[in-house]
């Protein structure tokens, strides 16, 4: 009996043994690589801060942090005691994680930039050290009115990730100044939600803005009851649940100053309102033989057709650099004379300046009024984004223009512009016409 | 100490050294090689891990059933190379920096286990720490030989890697003036790169392979089938070869020994 268990029990046993032999060995050790890491952390707040040893460093509580509203990015903060402060930030970067400290002076210029940790791919994360680290850090007496971004080619991500928190850094130490450092991204979506009197909503831009003129942009929340908001310019000016029309705040005002709406912007914005009560969609059955990007289609009673669309593939789901991102999801209007009324991206995850130009305006002004032979006739629709083709800019030709056209962006192209074909087959379809 | 105990010291270092004769731990023989002290640093904890593994596998071999044996091996290796790591992160942190993944990759390395396979199981714990001792500084002297070539002639340094120790590179084949312009440069770069790697290795060995060609060659001992991952496959009953050159200079050697004593 006992020769049929001896190999496990021998094993068993050798592995108890070595594990409580390393764990007495781990207590003998463990506090002086914590006191290394602990060295380790204070080097790189001196490296980043670019001063000498006489300067004394004090770590804000996580409840200051929440009350000055640093950025999310920050997950440190340090007061330096000669003004000023080193912040720690963490983001993802190409292979996980990257914590970078960032120096800011009592002026607000950055001292120095030191990558403290990342598991990035050595060669490509040294050239971005070598570019922003040390006393030529090439963020070095950048504030936040001349910040530069500093991109190496070929390490992009590394490069954008350091970036990311370089500006991060900078609207924390604007934040604990008293000033405003939010986005003008962030001061919008805080006005979206002030002018309709609402906290925390979530807005996106509807997609058929196009069917209305005299309105730049409608904005609702996924509740109606929150009420939607009209963009006339750079004013904000909401319409609750009850046709009550709110007053005007402008689109990027720090203060979110109300004013009244003048009568002229109160009757656009009623016109306004009749029109987008009366487009409302009706969600139908998908018709027989619908591609399988078309994942529900809508009619208004007007005849307008609204699909709601993801592309068979991506950049991001297939490119070279993938990360799995996912499908582009867009939802695109097609009018009862066939051509398209608006476009928008819903959700992408396309590298930046290239394929994410699928969510700009100027993309989905390309397409709106296009018909389904104007894109056939761009004749892209047989390119299969490969590693040849899709994975270097400028693949497509140049003289291919037309709607939906990224030019260093084959996938994205070629795949959102598939799509867009399915929805006029499925247009068609449901028309009648095929 | 007699001369069987000091023949398997030194049985290590030259005629059987494990890198340079059997081929064993080449990955990380040329991956540390690019400079001296990383070589002296892993050739040093190897050693430790050798010396280590092999007394405690001698220990308890007649303890070790054979069906697991070799996982055994592994976590008293592993063990050693966890406490060779953590001693070093604790107390010596630029060298443990300076090592980086190559430390725990000790675990793997082919001369650990293949001595623990080849020697501890079946001798004494004062032989096999003998031998761990040895073939731990076959390797530090392969290492540092690599080394010595590659960081002189390939980075033009000399003492790269201390600079934790405030100890900077001394430049031996390159000038930089102050403006940062070059005044001289003599290095040979792929030496310090992967290719060059290769190519003083090879150059080693042949500068090995007849050193241990003048005293005979390398004798090769007969070993049983146990252990040999294609026994199942092999039509032979064992696997020995012993080369008659060898065999004759051995005897040779013997004779006039016996001679000079008898004059």
């Amino acid at each position: 009996m006992f020769a049929k268990f001896k190999p496990t029990i021998v094993l068993t046993s050798i592995c108890i043994i070595v594990a409580l032999l390393l764990g007495c060995v781990n207590i003998i050790t463990a506090p002086a690589i914590a006191k290394q890491e602990e060295r380790k952390a204070k080097a790189a707040l001196y490296s980043a801060y670019n001063s000498g040893n006489d300067v004394e460093f004090t770590k804000l509580a996580a409840e200051e942090l929440v009350e000055y509203s640093i950025p999310a990015e920050i997950k440190e903060v340090h007061s330096a005691s000669a003004g000023g402060y080193v912040f720690i930030g963490v983001t993802g970067s190409y292979g996980g994680d990257i914590k970078i400290a960032v120096g800011v002076n009592a002026d607000g210029e950055i001292t120095g930039v030191k990558v403290v940790s990342n598991t990035d791919t050595a060669n490509k994360i040294q050239s971005v050290l070598n570019a922003i680290e040390g006393n030529k850090g090439k963020y070095n007496g950048q504030n936040k009115d001349n910040l530069s971004p500093v991109i190496i080619a070929g390490s992009t991500v590394s490069s954008e990730a350091c970036a990311l928190i370089v500006d991060a850094a900078l609207r924390a130490f604007s934040s604990l100044k008293g000033e405003d450092a939010r986005t003008d991204d962030e001061v919008f979506a805080d006005n979206l939600n002030i002018v309709l009197d609402v906290e925390g909503k979530k807005f996106t831009k509807w997609f058929a803005t196009a069917i209305i003129t005299g309105i730049d942009a409608i904005y609702t929340t996924s509740a109606t009851a929150d009420g939607i908001v009209m963009v006339i310019g750079d004013k904000l000016i909401g319409v609750k649940a009850d046709g009550s029309i709110t007053d005007t705040v402008s689109k990027l005002d720090k203060k979110a100053e109300k004013v009244a709406t003048t009568a002229e912007d109160i009757a656009a914005v009623e016109a306004a309102y009749t029109i987008f009560q009366t487009a409302a969609t009706t969600e139908i059955a998908l018709p027989d033989g619908a591609k399988a990007t078309v994942k529900k289609a809508y009619v208004t009673a007007g005849g307008t057709y609204v699909f709601e669309m993801e592309t068979t593939g991506s950049y991001a789901d297939e490119g070279e650099y993938s990360h799995g991102s996912g499908k582009i999801q867009f939802t695109v209007s097609i009018g009862a004379d066939g051509k398209i009324i608006d476009i928008i991206t819903t959700k992408h995850g396309e590298s930046k300046n290239y394929g994410a130009n699928c969510a700009t305006e100027a993309f989905y002004e390309s397409f709106r009024g296009a018909t389904r032979e104007q894109i056939l006739d761009l004749d892209i629709s047989d390119i299969i984004p490969n590693e040849d083709n899709g994975y270097e800019t400028d693949n497509l030709p140049s003289s291919i223009q037309g709607p939906g056209i990224i030019a260093n962006a084959t996938f994205t192209t070629v795949y959102y512009h598939n799509a867009v074909l399915d929805a006029f087959d499925a247009f068609l379809k449901l028309t009648e016409k095929i | 100490m007699n001369k069987s105990k000091l023949s398997i010291f030194l049985r290590g270092i030259i005629a059987e050294n494990p890198v340079l004769i059997l081929v064993l731990g080449t990955c990380p023989a040329i991956a540390v090689s690019t400079s001296i002290v990383s070589a002296i640093s892993m050739g040093l904890a190897a050693t430790v891990v050798l010396l280590g593994s092999n007394v405690v596998i001698s220990l308890l071999r007649k303890i070790i059933p054979d069906t697991v044996r070799i996982p055994c091996y592994i976590v008293v290796i592993a063990a050693f190379v966890t406490l060779v790591e953590m001693l070093l992160h604790a107390f010596v942190e630029p060298i443990y920096n300076l090592l980086g993944i190559w430390l725990p990759l000790i675990v793997v390395n082919c001369i650990v286990l293949g001595r623990a396979e080849m020697f501890a199981r079946k001798n004494n714990p004062l032989d096999s720490a003998l031998d761990g001792l040895g073939m731990g500084i076959g390797f530090l002297v392969a290492l540092l030989s690599m080394a010595i070539f590659r960081e002189i002639l390939g980075e033009g340094t000399i003492l790269k890697g201390l600079e934790s120790f405030n100890v900077q590179p001394i430049n031996l084949l390159f000038k930089i003036a102050e403006d940062g312009t070059m005044v001289y440069d003599f290095r040979i770069p792929i030496l310090a790169k992967a290719p060059g790697g290769f190519l003083v290795f090879g150059i080693l060995i042949a500068v090995m392979n007849k050193i241990t060609a003048k005293k005979g060659g390398v004798k090769r001992k007969s070993f049983s089938c146990d252990g040999c991952p294609s026994a199942h496959l092999c039509t032979k009953t064992s696997c020995s070869e012993i080369t008659e050159l060898a065999t004759d200079a051995e005897e040779s050697s013997t004779e006039n020994k016996e001679v000079d004593e008898n004059a």
